[in-house]
């Protein structure tokens, strides 16, 4: 299959002939590293999936107006950003669960997953990142496991990279922290 | 350039947390297999219901069972509004007489007619009629005598004061 470019498939989604083909090609090209994106936030497949959906159905809609000179990549992840904040802000509503709580909820769900095959340290780990606020997780998920550079960090959080640095520095010696207190 | 950012950043990383640095990079949560091949399609599905059901969206409100009361009630209270709405017709009494009047009280009860104007109405036709009778009738001698007797008025009264 040919690869195209964010652009080419842009100018390609302006004509009504071939919407559909460059949309599905998009999809194909981007989806993975969303969802992953997504399900590091939730862990629940199901919830990660439905976010996906709503991310790609709102690109759907926007992309006819997307400015052809910006990132798309940026655009989307921070359309899955959004999606994925909300959805936690909801199931805090939902679930009655004091804000910040959230975590521990997730930490809770993550105990009996069982699609999580990695090791005892990897558990961990996982476990020592869901101890870190909203933000603070977002931030070092795309940073650690993204390897997301922070001017583009800054794009898609809305915030500095300077705000963003310490964000990280912060979260990074907080997990150290957890994991050598786990192997004590 | 990029590269040695990289750089610096895993040598910051390796002295802020050696645990973690020395951890590897690998994504241990599983997904069902042919997810990623069945997402573009299952996405598309979903997009397509929801501008079919959005086209369909101007004809589904009459159906819509949550819009169905409201709409209803509106039509009932419209139409009973009509059923027993009469607007009042107003009638000059001046051009009915007043048997007529009656007659519209005995048989077309629904004609309303201010109580004073018909008071007024039928006074002024008794004063007619006895102006009328006046007029017409003149008095005879002996009925003037009389009425004088009556009132027990003096006749040279009446010529010393003419």
């Amino acid at each position: 299959m040919e690869e195209y470019s964010d652009s080419e498939l842009l100018k390609q989604f302006q004509s009504e002939d071939s919407r559909h083909y460059a949309f599905n090609t998009l999809v194909k090209k981007h989806q993975e590293k969303l969802y992953w994106h997504i399900r590091r936030m939730v862990l629940n497949h199901d919830d990660a999936d439905d976010i996906l959906q709503n991310t790609w159905i709102k690109a759907w809609k926007g992309l006819a107006k997307f400015r052809a000179d910006a990132n798309l990549y940026t655009w989307l992840y921070r359309i899955a950003t959004n999606e994925t904040i909300t959805f936690l802000n909801n199931k805090k509503k939902r679930f009655f669960i004091p804000i910040g709580d959230v975590e521990s909820e997730l930490a809770s769900d993550f105990e009996s997953d069982n699609s999580f095959t990695g090791d005892e340290i990897q558990r961990k780990l996982q476990q020592a990142i869901l101890t870190l606020p909203e933000k603070q997780r977002l931030v070092f998920n795309m940073k650690y496991f993204d390897e997301m550079k922070y001017t583009q960090m800054a794009e898609v959080l809305d915030t500095s990279v300077g705000a963003l640095k310490a964000s990280y520095h912060i979260a990074v010696k907080k997990i150290e922290k957890q994991l050598l207190n786990s192997n004590k | 350039m990029n590269e040695q950012n990289e750089i610096s950043e895993l040598e910051e990383l390796k002295k802020l947390a050696p645990t973690l640095s020395s951890l590897k990079k690998e994504n241990h949560f599983s997904v069902p297999s042919t997810y990623f091949d069945e997402f573009p399609m299952a996405l598309k599905n979903k997009i397509d219901e929801q501008e079919n059901s959005s086209k369909n969206f101007s004809l589904n409100w009459l159906f819509n069972y949550k819009l169905l009361a409201p709409v209803g009630t509106c039509i009932v209270l419209i139409l009973s509004s009509l059923l027993f709405y009469n607007p009042t017709e107003t009638i000059e009494l001046e051009e009915l007489t007043a048997e007529e009047i009656q007659l519209s009280f005995e048989y077309e009860g629904y004609h309303t007619v201010d109580d004073e104007l018909l008071a007024e109405l039928y006074y002024s036709e008794e004063a007619e009629t006895t102006q009328k009778n006046s007029t017409t009738n003149e008095l005879t001698d002996q009925e003037i005598i009389d009425y004088l007797l009556e009132e027990n008025i003096d006749e040279t009264q009446i010529y010393y004061e003419l």
